[in-house]
C-alpha cells in the first residue's frame, strides 16, 4: 500500500501531541513539538506535490480529500504552525524565556498546539461537510484551552466568551449543514443522499434554491462567527489579545482561514446552481460591514495585540468581498489574500510579541523608538506594518489590487469604492500607530526586557518574511498553478 | 401498528417541546438539568421510533448512544459540577419568568414562520418534527443569552444541540452513525472543557456569573 500523505498529516501532530507528554526534559519536549510541526510541513509539501501532479490527494472512498483549494489551506496552516512552534520554544519553552512555563505546563501547551494543528488539518482534509463541522468545533474546544492558558482573569474571560460564542455559532452551522443535507436528499431522490462535498458538487444544479438560501443563513452566521465577520466578531479581539502570542498568530493566521475555507466550499456548491446569487450578497454584505467596522476600531485602538486583531477582522472582510466579487480574478485575489494575510499577520504577531516583551507593555502609547532600540524586530514590524497597510510591493498589496480590480471589472462600483475608502482609513490608522512606536526617541535606558536567545524567533520570522515580501514581487510557478487550480475548484 | 408508532412519536415530540418550555421558566438549576435529561431520553425514544417506522436500523444505535450520553452522562457531569462548585441552586435570570414564558412562545412562532413552509418539501415523512426542533434550538439560544450564570449558558448550548439532533432525525434520519459519534465526542469534550473553565472562574473570580466577565471592551 502506498504511503498516504493525507493520513500521515493527521498522524504526525496527533502522535507528537502524545509524545510531548512522555519524553523527559524540556529540550526533548521542545524538540518533539518542533518535529511535529516540521513533519506536518513535510507531509503537506508531499500532498501539494501530489495535488499538482494528479489534481487531488485522497484516501479510499474519498474520506479524506485534498484538492488544490484545500492544499492552499494546508500549506498556509503548516507554515504558520511551524513558525508558531519555533517561536513558542523561545518564548515559553526554555528556562529564562520571557513567559517561561513549568515543565508540566509546557507539555500541556505543546500538546494543545499540536492537537489544534491536527483539528485544523482535518478541516482542510475532510470531504464530508459533517466531518468538516466536527473538525471546526474541535478547533474551538482545543483553542479555547490555549486562549485561557495563562489562567489570568482576563484570559479566562476571553476564553469563556470565545467558547460560548463560537459554539453557539457552530450549532447554527450544524443546522445549516443539515439543511444542505436535506437539499441533497431532496435532489437525489432516494437513499443516495450524502454530505460528501464531491457528491454535493455533482447534484448541486438540482438543489432547491429556497432550501439552500435558508441553509446559507445558518452557515454564514455559524462559520461567520468563527471567521470573525463583523458584527459577529466580538470574541475575536479578546481571544487574540489574551492568548499567548504564538497562539494569537495561529488563531489569526490559521483558524480564521479555516472558517473562511468552509464558506468557500459552500460557495463552490452554490456557484453550480444556475442563477443563484444569494451567497454573493452574503459575502459582500458581511465583507463591507467587517472592513468598515474594523477601520473605525483600528483608528482608536492603542493595544498592540488588539490592533492586530481588528486588522484580522478587516482582512477577513477583504477576503469575503473578494469572494463576493467572484469570477476568476476576484477568487484568485481572495485565495491569494488568505495566504498573504496569514504570513504577514503571523510575522507581525510574533514580532509584536517580541516588542511587547522588550518594552514590557502592549500599549502603543508607551512605546517609542523601537526601530533604534531593537533594530531587527523593529525592521520586521516596519515591513510587516507597511505590508499590512497595503503598501506596494508587498504581497498584500498584490492580492488587494486583484480584489479591487475584480470589483470594478464585475461592475460592483459601490462596494469597490467602499473597500478603497476603508483601506485608506486603515492605512492612515496603522501609520499613525506605528510611526510613534517605531520612530520617535528611544527611551534613555533602552528597552527594559530585551531577550538574549532568539534563534527560534529568527527562524520563525525568517520562514514568514520572504512570503510577506517575495510573493508581492514574484509568484513561484507551483504556487501560481495551485492558486489557479484552487479557483477552478471553486468555480467548476 | 404504524399509527400507534406515529402517535408515540407525537407524544415523545411533545415531551421534547414541553421540557424545553418548563426548563425555560423553572428557577432551579438541578430541575433544569433533569428536564434536559428527560428531553434527551425522549429524543432517544424518537430516534428508536424513527428507526422502527422508517426501517432505519442504525438509528437504534444512535438513539442508544444519545440516551447514554445526553440522557445520563452529561446531566450527571452537570449536577456534579454544580455540587462541586457550590453553585447556588437558583437560576439567575436577566429576564423574568413571565418574560421567559413569552419568549418561549415567541420562539415557537418564529420557528413555525421560518421552517413551516419548508415542511412539505421534505423527502422524509417525519418532517413534521422540524418546527419543534427549531423551537428547541431557539429556546436553548434564549437560555444562553438571558442567564447570568456561566453554568446556564452551557445548559443552553446543550439544549440547542438537542434541537439540532431532532432536526437531524426529522429531516434526514440523522447524519449517520459515524458523524453522530463525532458530534457526541465533541459534546463530551465541550462538557469537560466547560467544567474546567467553571473551576478556573470560581478560583479567579469567586463568582460564576458571566457578569463578572466584563473587563474586556472595545
Amino acid at each position: 500500500m502506498p504511503l498516504e500523505w493525507t493520513v500521515v498529516l493527521l498522524l504526525v501532530p496527533a502522535a507528537c501531541a502524545g509524545l510531548v507528554e512522555v519524553v523527559p526534559g524540556r529540550s526533548a519536549v521542545n524538540a518533539v513539538a518542533i518535529a511535529g510541526a516540521l513533519g506536518s510541513l513535510i507531509a503537506v509539501l508531499a500532498i501539494v506535490q501530489q495535488v499538482l501532479l494528479q489534481g487531488t490527494a485522497t484516501t479510499p472512498m474519498d474520506a479524506l480529500y485534498v484538492d488544490a483549494l484545500s492544499a492552499v489551506l494546508l500549506l498556509l496552516l503548516s507554515v504558520v504552525g511551524l513558525a508558531s512552534v519555533l517561536y513558542s520554544v523561545d518564548y515559553l519553552g526554555r528556562e529564562g524565556s520571557p513567559h517561561s512555563l513549568s515543565l508540566p505546563q509546557l507539555r500541556r501547551y505543546h500538546a494543545f498546539v499540536l492537537l489544534f494543528l491536527f483539528t485544523m488539518f482535518l478541516v482542510g482534509e475532510a470531504n464530508n461537510l459533517g466531518l468538516l463541522w466536527i473538525a471546526l468545533e474541535g478547533t474551538t474546544l482545543v483553542s479555547a484551552l490555549l486562549v485561557g492558558f495563562y489562567h489570568t482573569r482576563k484570559s479566562i474571560e476571553a476564553s469563556w466568551k470565545y467558547l460560548v460564542l463560537c459554539t453557539v455559532g457552530l450549532v447554527f452551522a450544524l443546522f445549516g449543514t443539515l439543511l444542505l443535507y436535506l437539499a441533497s436528499a431532496t435532489a437525489s431522490g432516494s437513499a443516495g443522499a450524502s454530505l460528501d462535498w464531491t457528491a454535493l458538487i455533482q447534484i448541486a444544479p438540482k438543489f432547491d434554491p429556497g432550501l439552500v438560501r435558508l441553509a446559507l443563513v445558518f452557515l454564514f452566521v455559524g462559520y461567520g462567527t468563527k471567521a470573525g465577520f463583523a458584527p459577529l466578531h466580538t470574541w475575536l479581539p479578546d481571544a487574540h489579545s489574551e492568548a499567548p502570542t504564538p497562539v494569537s498568530a495561529l488563531l489569526s493566521a490559521g483558524l480564521l482561514k479555516c472558517a473562511i475555507y468552509a464558506l468557500l466550499r459552500v460557495d463552490a456548491i452554490t456557484l453550480r446552481m444556475p442563477g443563484f446569487t444569494f451567497a454573493t450578497w452574503l459575502f459582500l454584505g458581511f465583507g463591507v460591514v467587517s472592513v468598515l467596522l474594523a477601520a473605525l476600531f483600528i483608528l482608536v485602538q492603542r493595544d498592540l495585540k488588539r490592533l492586530l486583531a481588528y486588522h484580522s477582522v478587516e482582512h477577513i472582510g477583504i477576503i469575503s468581498i473578494g469572494i463576493g466579487f467572484g469570477g476568476p480574478l476576484g477568487l484568485f485575489g481572495a485565495i491569494f489574500h488568505m495566504v498573504n494575510h496569514a504570513a504577514t499577520k503571523a510575522a507581525l504577531f510574533l514580532a509584536g510579541g517580541d516588542l511587547a516583551v522588550a518594552a514590557r507593555t502592549k500599549d502603543l502609547d508607551e512605546i517609542s523608538g523601537a526601530l533604534t532600540a531593537i533594530p531587527a524586530t523593529g525592521t520586521v514590524l516596519l515591513i510587516g506594518g507597511l505590508a499590512l497597510a497595503g503598501v506596494p510591493p508587498f504581497s498584500i498589496f498584490a492580492s488587494e489590487f486583484l480584489i479591487v480590480s475584480s470589483g470594478f471589472q464585475a461592475g460592483d462600483w459601490v462596494v469597490a469604492v467602499i473597500l478603497l475608502v476603508a483601506l485608506a482609513i486603515v492605512f492612515g490608522g496603522l501609520l499613525l500607530h506605528l510611526t510613534s512606536a517605531l520612530f520617535g526617541p528611544k527611551p534613555r535606558q533602552g528597552f527594559p526586557g530585551i531577550r538574549a536567545r532568539v534563534v527560534g524567533t529568527a527562524l520563525a520570522i525568517g520562514l514568514l518574511l520572504p512570503l510577506v515580501v517575495g510573493l508581492g514581487l514574484l509568484l513561484p510557478n507551483p504556487l501560481a498553478t495551485l492558486l489557479h487550480d484552487a479557483v477552478r475548484v471553486v468555480m467548476g | 401498528m404504524t399509527s400507534d408508532g406515529l402517535l408515540l412519536l407525537e407524544i415523545a415530540a411533545s415531551v421534547v417541546l414541553v421540557t424545553a418550555w418548563i426548563a425555560l421558566v423553572h428557577r432551579r438549576l438541578d430541575a433544569q438539568v433533569r428536564l434536559y435529561a428527560i428531553q434527551s431520553l425522549a429524543l432517544a425514544v424518537i430516534s428508536g421510533l424513527v428507526a422502527y417506522l422508517y426501517s432505519a436500523p442504525l438509528l437504534y444505535l444512535t438513539g442508544a448512544l444519545f440516551a447514554a450520553l445526553n440522557g445520563a452522562l452529561l446531566p450527571w457531569i452537570l449536577l456534579t459540577v454544580r455540587r462541586e462548585l457550590r453553585i447556588p441552586p437558583e437560576a439567575n435570570m436577566l429576564v423574568s419568568v413571565r418574560g421567559s414564558a413569552l419568549a418561549g412562545l415567541g420562539c415557537l412562532l418564529l420557528a413555525v414562520a421560518v421552517v413551516g413552509p419548508l415542511t412539505p418539501l421534505a423527502a422524509v415523512p417525519a418532517a413534521g418534527l422540524l418546527p419543534i426542533s427549531v423551537t428547541v434550538v431557539l429556546v436553548g439560544l434564549f437560555v444562553t443569552v438571558s442567564r447570568r450564570k456561566a453554568f446556564s449558558q452551557v445548559l443552553g448550548i446543550l439544549v440547542m444541540e438537542n434541537g439540532v439532533f431532532l432536526a437531524g432525525l426529522a429531516l434526514t434520519y440523522g447524519l449517520g452513525i459515524l458523524l453522530e459519534l463525532g458530534i457526541a465526542a465533541n459534546l463530551l469534550v465541550l462538557a469537560i472543557v466547560s467544567r474546567l473553565f467553571l473551576h478556573r472562574m470560581k478560583d479567579s473570580f469567586d463568582s460564576l456569573d458571566a457578569d463578572v466577565l466584563r473587563s474586556l471592551e472595545g
